[in-house]
């Protein structure tokens, strides 16, 4: 019985792809693209009786970390690229789910999920559960770096070796594809919020500064590189003396923050070194020839791409829309319903 | 020094669960082996699944570690050099030997020294050709054993090919150069799947074109040649006939022997039909007169082009072409081509 009323719903409702990441998330309406990208950010208050009231979703959320009131909190319910509260989460998808159709009742839809290909079973379970709870009718799971490589249009159900490093808010994942399957994967758990601590951190030790994670963020998008560039760009900072306790600004430059990121970006340089190694000859010998391709927000820091052709001797190329390339590859296999079933993974 | 009778060579690059069931079969079904298992990088679920098996079988067991893919046959060679017993085999991690796969091949390898690559009975989900004991052009990597004397005598395998096909032939010539046969042997169903081919199609084209023009280079070319039995010759002659041809057929040369229906049932009979297999024996169709008898003809030669005509009995013109070479001067060109 309920699964008539699932399909007759379905009838009215839209299959949705959704990149469930650490920092924001994408939503893919069929037929219409991507109609959500906002933070992976939940604001809750504490009520008196003990439950959670949900006041804000996405970027109005966004703006109130670190500026809540007690009991108000600002909460990223993702992390490292799973779910790290799951009420929440579910909170945010059906937030997500009912804004796309505009409405709360009568909605059903299929839902593709992208997932890290390191996670394990028990939280692709907690993703599927989560997504089921907030209404959707049936959920396939996909991992990040193979709709990261459809969305960056590798050719995936070719024979040939494809290279993906995607690099998303919490994890980075290295994968070499061929034959629509992941030959070898490499997921670290470092990504922008690890860039974003890193550059805190040394801002902290040097300056005796302490700044906001907002901050940190403006700082990585603005200075950010991995590489040595051909000008030393600068910017004032504001943040807290850890000294005297008040409001400081002072002026840092992009030398200083590659030294603050080299230990994130130095662990993204050695997943991709350690894919290479790992990967089968036969499918090393296309990747020397087609090279990688980067995807994911880490993808825009500034020379990443000269710092990993410089340490792998690979052409490297960045996908054109790299903050979106991850729910591209899963709005495509919406399309395509066969090539969902062969690429979906299983929970 | 190991007391083994056969150090089996694993390479190994993840997939836990076929490499648990391989491992598993080798170690039930092979007694007085130890395995000598090769890690060509795998990830942590595999490498732990590889220690737990060398803990468990201490002894009969060795476990070799690499952090990059070297890929297969390195790893094979690498495994191959580690080895002390008289017999080695090479099985890779989606085989699965069954009960009394290894008895007979050790048995015929004791009673023929000049056996030096041994394939057991491969089965896919197809099934598989198990007759024999018959002589092989190659091997399979899916599961073979070689004999220390041969390995003594020529090494590994030829990394510098493509690790497959042509790296097998190549590794039969090295053998027959220093006197050694290879040979498929029957006994119990050893069970492999087929590899997926990795890696572009073209680069994949560019190695096969690059391997097989240095296999030529080293070895020339075989010839294909159809012989036409004619009615009247008995299986002994016969017999004295494919002898002169084997020395051909170790060499890469394919024959085809056309002969009436009856001869080929008294090869089959005397096992003749098991020499070789670049030696096929075909039956020429019994009820049909000349015409059907050509059709045959004409249909191995569509299936082999380029092979030239031999009439098996000097004499005796060759019935559906005329150019075709007398058996004398086939067997003068096969000792002038593979002296010694």
């Amino acid at each position: 019985m309920i699964k008539i009323f699932d399909s007759l719903f379905g009838m009215f409702s839209n299959d949705l792809a959704i990149d469930l990441g650490t920092a924001n998330t994408l939503v893919y309406l069929k037929g219409k693209g991507i109609v959500v990208r906002e933070p992976s950010v939940v604001a809750v208050q504490k009520m008196q009786t003990g439950q959670q009231k949900v006041l804000a979703v996405g970027m109005e959320a966004k703006k109130m970390l670190g500026r809540t009131p007690g009991s108000i909190t600002a909460i990223r319910p993702m992390k490292d690229g799973v779910i790290a509260d799951f009420d929440i989460t579910e909170e945010m998808l059906r937030y997500f789910i009912h804004k796309v159709h505009n409405r709360k009742t009568l909605v059903r839809p299929r839902i593709v999920i992208c997932v890290p290909s390191g996670i394990t079973q028990v939280e692709k379970r907690a993703v599927k559960e989560s997504a089921e709870s907030a209404g959707a009718r049936e959920v396939y799971l996909i991992e990040e770096p193979m709709a990261a490589a459809i969305g960056a249009g590798l050719p995936i159900t070719e024979a040939s070796g494809n290279m993906i490093v995607d690099i998303g808010g919490g994890t980075t994942e290295v994968a070499v594809i061929s034959l629509a399957g992941i030959v070898y994967t490499k997921s670290v758990r470092v990504g922008g919020d690890k860039m974003d601590e890193a550059i805190v951190q040394y801002i902290k030790r040097k300056y005796n500064l302490l700044i906001g994670d907002r901050m940190a963020e403006m700082i990585k998008i603005e200075l950010g590189e991995a590489y040595p560039g051909h000008q030393v760009l600068h910017m004032e900072v504001k943040g807290r003396d850890l000294v005297s306790g008040i409001p400081k600004t002072t002026e840092i430059d992009s030398n200083e923050i590659r030294e603050a990121l080299s230990e994130p970006v130095t662990a993204i340089v050695d997943a991709v070194r350690n894919c290479l190694e790992r990967t089968p000859p036969e499918l090393a010998a296309d990747l020397v020839d087609k090279g990688i391709v980067l995807a994911g927000g880490g993808a825009l820091l500034r020379n990443l791409d000269v710092l990993l052709r410089e340490e792998t001797g690979l052409p490297v190329v960045t996908a054109e829309d790299p903050l979106s390339c991850v729910v591209l590859g899963s709005g495509k296999v919406l399309d395509e319903l066969t090539l969902l079933r062969n690429v979906a993974v299983s929970s | 020094m190991s007391e083994a009778t056969i150090d089996v060579v694993i390479p190994v690059w993840n997939r836990p669960n076929e490499t648990r069931n391989c491992l598993v079969n080798l170690i039930n079904y092979s007694p007085g082996a130890r395995l000598v298992m090769y890690d060509n990088g795998s990830e942590r679920d595999t490498e732990k699944l590889l220690q737990e098996f060398a803990d468990g079988l201490e002894e009969r067991a060795l476990l070799m570690r690499d952090d990059a893919n070297l890929g297969f046959v390195r790893a094979a060679n690498r495994g191959l050099a580690r080895t002390e017993a008289p017999y080695l085999a090479l099985v890779r991690n989606t085989t699965q030997v069954s009960a009394g796969w290894l008895e007979p091949i050790l048995a015929f390898a004791q009673a023929h020294p000049d056996a030096g690559i041994l394939q057991p009975c491969l089965v896919d989900e197809d099934g598989g050709d198990c007759r024999g004991p018959m002589e092989l052009q190659n091997a399979s990597f899916a599961a073979l054993v070689i004999t220390r004397r041969l390995f003594q005598e020529i090494g590994g395998f030829d990394e510098g090919l493509d690790g497959g096909i042509w790296c097998l032939r190549d590794y039969t010539r090295r053998a027959t150069s220093r006197g050694f046969r290879s040979y498929r042997i029957p006994g119990a169903a050893v069970r492999f799947t087929h590899e997926q081919a990795l890696g572009s199609e073209l680069r994949r084209q560019e190695t096969l074109e690059k391997s097989r023009a240095l296999f030529r280079e080293r070895w020339g070319e075989g010839q294909s040649y159809l012989l036409h039995v004619p009615k009247g010759v008995e299986s002994d002659l016969l017999g004295s006939k494919l002898d002169v041809l084997l020395k051909g057929a170790r060499h890469d040369d394919r024959y085809t022997l056309l002969m009436p229906a009856a001869l080929h049932k008294a090869a089959q009979k005397a096992k003749l039909d098991l020499l070789h297999e670049n030696v096929r024996l075909v039956p020429l169709p019994r009820l049909t007169g000349n015409a059907g008898r050509k059709r045959c003809y004409e249909k191995l030669v569509a299936e082999e082009p380029g092979c030239q005509a031999v009439t098996a009995v000097d004499g005796i013109a060759f019935p559906w072409s005329d150019r075709y070479l007398s058996f004398s001067d086939l067997a003068q060109r096969i000792a002038k081509r593979y002296e010694g």
